[in-house]
């Protein structure tokens, strides 16, 4: 039978890595404040290059670029310094629990950045959406993709010794199927656009999701074993 | 949104009297004058060369390899 | 030097015998005479082929690749490599077979088209793979990270050129979207068929072919570089 006390065992395990994390990005702010530092220029760089006369999809365009950067530098996370540490917890934890653990803490961290960003957007640049719930709920689930792609692009790279080129390399193709559809539906809920089968489109990005958490649950354990 | 997609199916369904993509198969020009001239045999002819040039390489550098693996095989033959 | 399917040669004539039957009959049968096409629709003998052989090694890589995760030996990641190579040669020639047949047929040498998009991306990320491979020294190391990225690129290869166009609400241009894999569904009579077929099979061994000189001369190197060690 389902044993739930076990469960929560095993959970417990998965929540204390994410608390760790948690309390360590609290405590240091690096990666926090570099991202606050990205989402900030890009958005002055626009307020003063557009000067509110931005058309709809020019804002999709710089929004999703925004997004992609800042992706790219909170799946790396802040691990400089850290190896002492990560050896410790590769001793005591499984693989498994770590990548859940690392891809529920980086899809949340992608989360509030990203909300972060859109207010930052449409404070300075400009508010063309004219569904914003569909934008939102199109946005929360594109980033947990990338936010989790990303996560495993930096696993490969890290065990490659090639830093950060690599892992651009290697996680911009296989991103390309969540941005185009993200994008293509981002497009639709401007103002001016027509809202057309916005189910199925948000059915292909959960989709997409869930492939690629599935992937990396279970293959991560394979680059783990070094 | 529903009454712009009737007047649309309406101007198309009126549009269709002018369409004639679905003409009588003869009326799709072919490489006819390339087949009666006879000329469609100089390309079949050049695919053909191409093809058998290929062919010749891939050959003779599997023979190249399998030179190798018998020589490889034969060093492995003399240490046993 | 193992003595496997590799080194066996009636599978090399065959393929020779069905390329040679393809590239005289791919000409000189008739095919249905349609608009916009006309006779480049000769073309299904040659560049959708290419894909078919591109997406087959792809798989033998693939499960190669699955194989060496489960049981680490060196010849499974040799194999799984050099498929890759001898895959990205054929998709490449199949995107510019494509971007020229575009040009004659609807008029641009590149479209916003999702299929279109998502064989380039495909080609990209096993381009990425490549790259991931040179970057890493130690040769274990490499194979096992490859090996994890293949199953990946194709994964998503399979997402982005197999299901994605195929979505209700996603328009292309190319035929077959919503029928089978590569048939022109409105115009495939028998006459295409006695043709098509033997030509996929002939493309897809020499693509095998091509792979398996590319695993065979990898092994030999294999072996005299651990034969110096």
């Amino acid at each position: 039978m389902f044993d739930f006390s076990s469960l929560l065992y095993r959970m417990n395990q998965t929540i204390a890595i994410i608390q760790r994390e948690l309390r360590h990005e609290l405590r240091s702010r690096k990666s926090w404040l570099a991202i606050l530092l990205y989402i900030g220029s890009t958005v002055y760089i626009s307020y003063l290059a557009f000067q509110h006369d931005l058309e709809p999809i020019t804002w999709n365009a710089l929004f999703w670029i925004l997004i992609i950067f800042i992706s790219m530098f909170a799946a790396s996370g802040s691990f400089a310094g850290r190896e002492g540490e990560m050896l410790y917890i590769y001793t005591l934890v499984s693989p498994r629990k770590f990548i859940l653990a690392r891809l529920v803490y980086n899809g949340l961290f992608m989360f509030f950045v990203s909300i972060m960003a859109l207010i930052g957007f449409i404070f300075f640049v400009g508010y063309p959406l004219s569904n914003a719930m569909v934008f939102l709920a199109n946005m929360i689930l594109t980033v947990w993709g990338i936010s989790s792609l990303l996560t495993m692009a930096f696993a490969i790279s890290s065990k490659g010794g090639g830093g950060f080129t690599l892992m651009a390399v290697i996680s911009f193709p296989l991103m390309v199927p969540l941005l185009i559809t993200a994008q293509h539906l981002s497009g639709m809920c401007l103002q001016g656009s027509e809202l057309d089968n916005a189910g199925g489109y948000l059915a292909s990005i959960l989709a997409l999701d869930g492939i690629i958490v599935a992937l990396c649950y279970l293959l991560f354990a394979y680059l783990w074993r070094d | 949104m529903r009454n712009i997609r009737f007047i649309l199916l309406l101007l198309m369904v009126l549009c269709s009297g002018s369409l004639f993509a679905q003409e009588t198969v003869g009326n799709v020009e072919m490489a006819d004058g390339l087949r009666s001239s006879g000329k469609i045999y100089v390309v079949v002819s050049v695919v053909l060369i191409i093809l058998a040039g290929l062919l010749m390489y891939l050959i003779s550098i599997d023979r190249k390899v399998n030179k190798m693996e018998k020589n490889i095989e034969a060093e492995n033959q003399l240490k046993e | 030097m193992k003595k496997d399917i590799f080194s066996a040669t009636w599978w090399k004539a065959l393929c020779a015998i069905f390329l040679i039957y393809t590239c005289v009959a791919g000409f000189l049968l008739p095919v249905p005479a349609l608009p916009i096409l006309h006779e480049s629709i000769r073309n299904l003998y040659f560049h959708v082929c290419m894909w078919f052989a591109m997406i087959f090694i792809l798989t033998v890589s693939l499960v190669n690749s699955i194989r060496y995760l489960m049981n680490a030996t060196e010849d499974r990641d040799i194999i799984a490599s050099q498929c890759v190579n001898a895959g990205m040669v054929f998709g490449v020639l199949g995107l510019i077979t494509g971007s020229l047949w575009a040009r004659y047929t609807w008029g641009a040498w590149w479209i916003n088209d999702p299929k279109l998009n998502g064989a380039a991306i495909s080609i990209l990320s096993y381009f990425a793979y490549i790259v991931l491979r040179g970057s890493i020294d130690d040769e274990q190391r490499k194979a096992r990270v490859s090996a994890v990225y293949n199953i990946f690129a194709y994964v998503m290869m399979i997402v982005f050129i197999m299901i994605y166009p195929r979505l209700n609400n996603v328009d292309s241009l190319h035929p077959g979207n919503g029928g089978n894999p590569g048939f022109n569904s409105y115009d495939l009579d028998s006459h295409m068929r006695m043709v098509f077929y033997p030509a996929v099979i002939g493309w897809l061994l020499l693509c095998v072919w091509v792979a398996s000189i590319n695993i065979r001369t990898e092994r030999i190197k294999r072996y005299y570089l651990n034969k110096n060690v």
